[in-house]
């Protein structure tokens, strides 16, 4: 750090601690996962995909459990979590420039919606599933959106702080849901009679529709990545000393090439691409990577200005 | 400088904004700089205020105290009660020492009120001395035995060992009740004062630095360390664009942030002033007539003393180019009004005495004395005497040379009693290890009895422990220092002392009423301490036509008030708004007994492969006074080892490397910080780590993450204090030398560094005893003093 | 006046409501003495939590032997016009003062510290469960409010009261006859980092770049300062509860999991006493 062609030193500062850590990137992957999952719930119902209405009680419930967790984890994250009501007393005490409030909206009738599309889903009413399932879709996605912008509109806390993000944080939602449910799928295998299981032909078509995702999500990173090479030089800073300092495992290891690259390359070659355990295997990797994604993604910045 | 009672009533009454009125100057702040504080947990209540005055420093400051009286309050964790607390401290703006502006060791000072670590009640030592085992005892114990001791003593065999005197001659009192005059005194600036003493009979120099031009700063840190220097420095530089050049070789926060650093070699400051002396004569830019008005001296018989000092040869020495010392000298001579300021790096060096005399002969040569800009003598009103006043012994003072303490002691003159106070020699002198030695030594120190607010490593030496009150539980009279415009002020009991805990006035008059020697109780009669404060301030020429120590107790804590505080330019003004000036031209003669020609610094002697090691005061520290304050700690980083880069790249060392430390006396193991900021053949740390005795924030062993932390009452510190490194104790490592004609103790040594050898921890520290012990008995030169 | 020159950044300070006023202090960094006396003052005035600081100052050191020079800076809540922590506070427990101060209110704020993250001048912190003085609010967000409580009575902040060097100059910029109008007209006055649009009110003078450029302060650690922050993280209880504070010696793969892992258990281990303290 300190050479005999050094510029100078920093010796004195404030240390204030970094906001957000592990137990909000997992909220973050929660939330994302179960937006992915209710994705592929609807897939069946709302979009007429014959083949995924197997999928969808089964994913749409997954989808709500994770939800379960999910403002439990908020709440305790809180400094007065039994405050957590002030977020909902409308209109009085809310802020509505503030994306929280619009999350508070979401998480809440979120769950509400898929519940709705659940109970119909159970009962076949193809109709009525397929209304709540468009309003618990919209709201699915909204529910991630938000999370998006919640970290978008930090005007110092690159490079979050761009209208990619948002779209990179569903397009993570949607893939590490994909790859969350299949495995929860081929457990559930296990346990339940043969008529009941998901075929492993559709778990594979669904890593077909991760593809999709993964080249999505590869093609945001990379927009991201190459502006973080032009700009200012604290977005060099953030992507040469940061996410590939401290931040490399959670950043380039896993999310990159745990989490898209080696998937990536599974998924396209044709020998393996529908052989279950290589589906499986690349199912684990890109939710695992998105996991690594949500780490850097939420502490990466605070890191770094933690340090002014 | 009239005073008269109409502006002493309206002090701080009158608000700013009437004296912007009175001038021509535009409005400034539409908020008042300080006199009020506001309880903002209940609804911005006023606070109460008491005024007192901080003894932290150098120079004593004038302050609010504001307290809360509230029901609401938790209460005292030390008394249990609830009420009356202390709970911010601000400047008083009326007071030219500060203009309202209060040092980060000043401000957060009332924490150690409520302090879990503090002295509670008299402890007495079960165990060996040292050992730190005590045991709570009542007052009557701790009494007796002492009253015991004085019985068993001779009265040149009761001994006092004190720091900075606080007392307002309570002490000198007490000792000549006992017909003592045993005074050890543990003044760090001894040099310096001993100098100026001699040079022009008074110890002290005061620089005008808010009305100079060109201020020659030698060895001070004065930004942090003289706050109220600071503060008129940078007024200096702000309204007449003073330029301020430090000396040092370290880049002190002073030298970095002056308008120039010049990186001296330690101790070499004398040559350098001497050879711009010399140039400032030869090129004919003295201030002949001044000269000769001004001291002994005539510009002849310098220019005939001066003849070796070339800017060449002080160049070499100094290590500081020939052209800038001629460009520095130039601009001295040259600016409109400049002056010297002199720190501890100078006093603390064995040449320090002779070294000040050198710098002394600057504003001298450019006629700077006594002069607006440039170096004057003290102004200062007398406190009255404790009446009435016990004879002072007839002898002289048996102490030859306090820094000798340690072989002196039961040699040259015997101890029956010890009394310490307000010093801390067994962790702040040279060869502290020898000090403690001689400390716990039974046959040489027979009982000895430390006072303070909290323990220390001095006190963890003692038979007995005192708990003194804070200086916010007590009531003193003040002798403002340091200022142009003379001062006085006090220090009142704001609060009540916890525990057992007294005043230093109270157990002294304790401790002669235990004896039940009616002559001596003759002088220690008095109802409570606020009578005999008050007994002295009405003493002071002026105040009591003024009204009277009780009104300015009252009404302002300060007096003489000389105006207000501009808001804008923040200097005291009158009612006309112009800036109230001190008075000039006092009459001086400088004289010294010979010439202070330049020799090498013993200390700082460095051979091959040898770096000079400096240790100075902390920047945010007051001495030990804030050692156990929490914000103060958390600000101050341990004081690693800094060394200059290119040296470290040399040695092999990398920053953060465990690093040996080894000199004549010892070594210790710390942590290299390489920087840019300390000369190449220096290597510096500061004083203020590794204390053990103090409290769990000093030691570093409070708080959460510490095994068997002790439990502290302020949930602050026993949940959120994080740090781990409270630094290394550097002062078992420096070897005990000293200026013989000043009788100042060297600060510095020269060391070698190492990276750390196996098995070496960061902390370590080992002495040779024997030697350092071999060292300190060499004659001891013409030092005397008393 | 001659025509307003408003310093490097070129940012005019803002007039916010018309007919209010409009707070603001203008730091002389050339008469600052780094002697931390402001935050020693406001630190014991406010209770602040050690490790938390509502005004800090950053000290750097420049330039090589013998070159070299200090720098220091204070720094606190700029009160910006734009505050990002404002607009993006759920419960509106931050809020604009018309007269310019941004403020808390302790009994609405959640402690979700979203306005931290949107800070971009760290200038904000949660305050812990324990503090010297039980009444003090706990849990909640803080930061410097300009010594609202004083400024509202007519007394200039305590951090200015107590100023060594009378660096610090406080008034309103809306009344073009205060000292703090008028010292930011005379001088060249810089803001920090104006490009996050937070529209500063804290107008520094004499400001030395590489102290007030967050990468440097990143980049430019001493290994002392360095070590400081890694220990704090490490032995923070607030730290552990929120489990964000990654350690950087430590971050290969088994380091990271380690820390998440770590900080999990403590997240929850810490749960149940949190949802009970959160009621009060
Ligand atoms: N914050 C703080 N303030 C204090 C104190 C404190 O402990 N902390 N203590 C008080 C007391 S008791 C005193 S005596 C004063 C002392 O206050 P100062 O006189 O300011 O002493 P130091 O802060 O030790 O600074 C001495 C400086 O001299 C430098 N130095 C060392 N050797 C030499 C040399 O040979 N030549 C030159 N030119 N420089 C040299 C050191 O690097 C150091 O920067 O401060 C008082 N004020
Ligand atoms: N290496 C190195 N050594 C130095 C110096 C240096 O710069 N470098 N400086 C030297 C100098 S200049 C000096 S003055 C000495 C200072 O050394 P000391 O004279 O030992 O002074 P302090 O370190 O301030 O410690 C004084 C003790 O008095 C206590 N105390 C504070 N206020 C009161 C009070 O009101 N009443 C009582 N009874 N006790 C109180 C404090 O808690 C502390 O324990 O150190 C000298 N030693
Ligand atoms: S500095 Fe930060 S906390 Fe202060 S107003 Fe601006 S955005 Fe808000
Ligand atoms: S921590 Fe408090 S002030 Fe900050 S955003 Fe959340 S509710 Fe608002
Ligand atoms: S204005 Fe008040 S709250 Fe803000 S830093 Fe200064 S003293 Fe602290
Ligand atoms: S109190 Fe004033 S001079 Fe001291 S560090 Fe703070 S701003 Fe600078
Ligand atoms: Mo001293």
């Amino acid at each position: 750090m300190v050479d005999g062609s050094m510029d100078g030193q920093m010796i004195s500062n404030a240390f204030h601690h970094a906001y957000w850590g592990f137990p909000l990137s997992l909220y973050f992957w929660l939330v994302g996962g179960s937006a992915g999952s209710f994705v592929v719930s609807t897939l069946g119902w709302v979009f007429g995909v014959k083949k995924y209405k197997a999928t969808a009680f089964f994913a749409s419930n997954t989808a709500i459990a994770m939800l379960m967790i999910v403002p439990l984890l908020l709440i305790t994250d809180l400094g007065k979590p039994f405050r957590f009501f002030h977020l909902l007393l409308l209109p009085s005490f809310s802020h509505f420039s503030a994306p929280m409030v619009w999350g508070a909206l979401f998480i809440l009738t979120y769950p509400i919606g898929m519940l709705f599309y659940s109970y119909f889903v159970y009962y076949k009413n193809e109709r009525m599933a397929r209304a709540f399932g468009i309003a618990a879709i919209v709201l699915a996605l909204c529910t991630h959106w938000y999370t998006g912008v919640v970290m978008q509109l930090n005007p110092s806390r690159l490079p979050n702080h761009g209208s990619v993000a948002p779209i990179l944080f569903l397009t993570g939602a949607y893939i590490s849901g994909i790859g969350l449910l299949n495995i929860l799928l081929w457990i559930r295998n296990k346990f339940i009679d043969a008529k009941r299981q998901v075929s492993d032909a559709i778990l594979a078509d669904m890593a077909r529709l991760m593809l999709y995702g993964i080249v999505f999500d590869m093609f945001l990173l990379f927009n991201e990545f190459l502006q973080m090479t032009y700009g200012i030089a604290e977005e060099h800073t953030i992507l040469y000393d940061v996410l590939l300092g401290p931040f490399i495992w959670p950043y380039l290891y896993i999310e990159i090439i745990w989490g898209l690259i080696i998937p990536l390359i599974i998924l396209v070659i044709p020998k393996i691409n529908r052989s279950l355990y290589w589906v499986l295997g690349a199912s684990f990797m890109v939710t695992t990577g998105v996991f690594g994604m949500r780490v850097w993604w939420v502490m990466a910045t605070q890191y770094f200005q933690g340090h002014y | 400088m009239k005073i008269n009672r109409r502006r002493f009533l309206q002090g701080s009454t009158v608000a700013a904004a009437s004296v912007l009125g009175a001038s021509k100057n535009a409005s400034a702040m539409e908020t008042e700089l300080g006199n009020a504080s506001y309880n903002y947990i209940k609804r911005g209540e006023q606070r109460e205020r008491v005024f007192s005055c901080s003894p932290l420093h150098a120079h004593d400051n004038p302050v609010h105290a504001w307290v809360d009286d509230d029901p609401t309050i938790p209460e005292n964790p030390l008394t249990g009660k609830r009420g009356r607390q202390v709970v911010e401290l601000s400047g008083v703006t009326e007071s030219v020492r500060s203009r309202g502006r209060v040092s980060a060791a000043e401000v957060t000072s009332w924490l150690q009120l409520y302090d879990g670590d503090r002295l509670l009640s008299p402890m007495k030592r079960v165990g060996k001395r040292g050992s730190g085992r005590w045991r709570k005892i009542s007052w009557k114990e701790a009494l007796d035995d002492i009253a015991n001791a004085i019985k068993a003593s001779s009265p040149e065999e009761i001994a006092l060992m004190r720091g900075k005197d606080t007392s307002a001659g309570a002490w000198d009192h007490f000792m000549h009740t006992l017909g003592s005059n045993t005074i050890i005194d543990l003044d760090g600036a001894a040099n310096r004062r001993m100098a100026w003493q001699e040079a022009w009979h008074n110890g002290v120099s005061v620089p005008d630095l808010a009305h100079s031009h060109y201020i020659l700063n030698f060895g001070s840190n004065f930004f942090v360390s003289h706050p109220d220097y600071a503060a008129e420095a940078f007024d200096g530089r702000h309204l007449r664009r003073a330029r301020i050049v430090t000396f040092d070789p370290r880049c002190s926060k002073t030298a970095g942030l002056s308008d120039e650093w010049v990186p001296v070699r330690p101790g070499t400051d004398g040559v350098v002033a001497l050879a711009m002396v010399r140039y400032l004569l030869e090129m004919g830019w003295a201030d002949k007539a001044a000269i000769k008005r001004l001291s002994n001296f005539t510009a002849e018989s310098l220019t005939g003393e001066l003849s070796k000092y070339t800017l060449d040869y002080a160049a070499e020495i100094s290590g500081i180019p020939a052209k800038t010392i001629r460009r520095i000298a130039r601009e001295f001579g040259d600016s409109e009004g400049g002056c010297i300021l002199t720190g501890a790096g100078i006093s603390g060096h064995t040449n320090g005495y002779r070294t000040e005399q050198a710098l002394m002969l600057l504003p001298l040569t450019a006629g700077y004395i006594e002069a607006r800009g440039g170096n004057c003598l003290p102004r200062q009103f007398e406190l009255g005497a404790i009446k009435p006043a016990p004879q002072a012994p007839n002898r002289s003072n048996p102490v030859k040379h306090p820094q000798k303490f340690p072989v002196d002691v039961g040699d040259a003159y015997a101890v029956g009693l010890l009394f310490s106070y307000n010093t801390n020699p067994a962790f702040e002198a040279p060869a502290a290890a020898v000090w403690r030695a001689a400390l716990a030594d039974q046959s040489r120190v027979k009982f000895s009895v430390a006072i303070g607010t909290f323990g220390n490593e001095t006190s963890e030496m003692a038979d007995l422990i005192l708990p003194e009150a804070h200086w916010l539980e007590r009531n003193e009279p003040v002798q403002g220092t340091g200022s142009l415009l003379p001062w006085v002020s006090l220090r009142q009991q704001v609060v009540t002392p916890p525990g057992q805990v007294k005043e230093l006035r109270e157990m002294l008059r304790d401790i002669i009423h235990t004896t039940g020697d009616a002559e001596k109780m003759r002088y220690w009669q008095f109802r409570d301490t606020r009578q005999w404060l008050g007994q002295q301030l009405n003493d002071v020429a002026g105040l009591k036509k003024d009204g009277g120590w009780e009104l300015m107790a009252r009404h302002s804590g300060v007096w003489p008030i000389y105006g207000y505080l501009h808001p804008e330019i923040r200097r005291i003004v009158d009612e006309q708004g112009e800036e109230v000036m001190p008075e000039y031209g006092r009459p001086v003669k400088i004289g010294m007994k010979t010439f202070p020609h330049w020799e090498p610094a013993g200390d700082v002697a460095t051979a091959k492969y040898e770096l000079a090691l400096l240790v100075h005061d902390s920047d945010y520290h007051a001495g030990d006074a804030s050692a156990n304050n929490k914000v103060i700690v958390e600000n101050s980083l341990a004081n690693h080892l800094h060394i200059n880069v290119s040296t470290a790249n040399q040695l092999n060392i990398r920053d953060g490397d465990l690093v040996r430390v080894t000199s004549k006396a010892g070594y210790l193991v710390t942590r290299a910080h390489l920087t840019q900021t300390v000369h190449p053949e220096t290597v510096a740390m500061h004083r203020d780590g590794g204390h053990w005795a103090i409290g769990g924030v000093a030691s570093g062993r409070a708080g959460p993450k510490h095994e068997n932390a002790p439990a502290n009452i302020d949930a602050d510190i026993a949940h959120n204090l994080w740090w781990t490194d409270s630094g290394v104790h550097p002062m078992d490592i420096i070897l005990p030398l000293f200026d013989e004609t000043g009788g100042g103790a060297a600060t510095a040594a020269a060391v070698k560094v190492t990276k750390a050898e196996q098995g070496d921890t960061y902390g370590t520290v080992k002495t040779d005893l024997p030697g350092m012990t071999a060292l300190l008995s060499q004659p001891a030169g013409p030092a005397e003093r008393g | 006046m001659s025509g307003r020159t408003y310093g490097y950044n070129g940012v005019p300070p803002s007039k916010g409501k018309k007919g209010a006023k409009r707070y603001a202090m203008a730091v002389d960094l050339r008469r600052c003495t780094g002697c931390n006396a402001c935050t020693a003052a406001c630190k014991t005035a406010y209770d602040v939590p050690l490790g938390d600081w509502r005004i800090w100052v950053m000290e750097a050191e420049t330039g090589e032997f013998p070159k070299t020079k200090r720098h220091v800076m204070p720094r606190m809540c700029n009160q910006c016009d734009q505050p990002t922590c404002v607009r993006n506070c759920p419960t509106k427990a931050t809020f604009k003062h018309p007269d310019g101060f941004v403020l808390q209110r302790y009994n609405r704020c959640i402690g979700c510290r979203t306005c931290m993250v949107a800070c971009p001048y760290n200038a904000r912190h949660l305050l812990t469960d324990y503090r010297r003085d039980k009444r003090n609010p706990r849990n909640v967000a803080d930061k410097c409010d300009f010594c609202i409580v004083r400024v509202t009575r007519g007394l200039a902040p305590l951090c200015v009261t107590s100023c060594t060097g009378g660096a610090m100059i406080f008034g309103d910029i809306n009344d073009p006859d205060s000292e703090v109008a008028r010292t930011v007209a005379a001088n060249k006055t810089f803001t920090l980092r104006p490009e996050q649009g937070n529209a500063p009110q804290v107008y520094y003078i004499g400001l030395n770049e590489p102290i007030a450029d967050p990468e440097f302060a990143f980049h430019h650690r001493s290994d002392q300062l360095h070590d400081r922050y890694n220990t704090f993280k490490k032995n923070s209880e607030l730290g552990e509860e929120l489990a964000g504070n990654i350690i950087d010696t430590d971050t290969g793969f088994f380091g990271i999991v380690g820390q998440g892992v770590h900080n999990m258990i403590n997240f929850i281990a810490t749960a149940p006493a949190k949802f009970f303290r959160g009621l009060f």
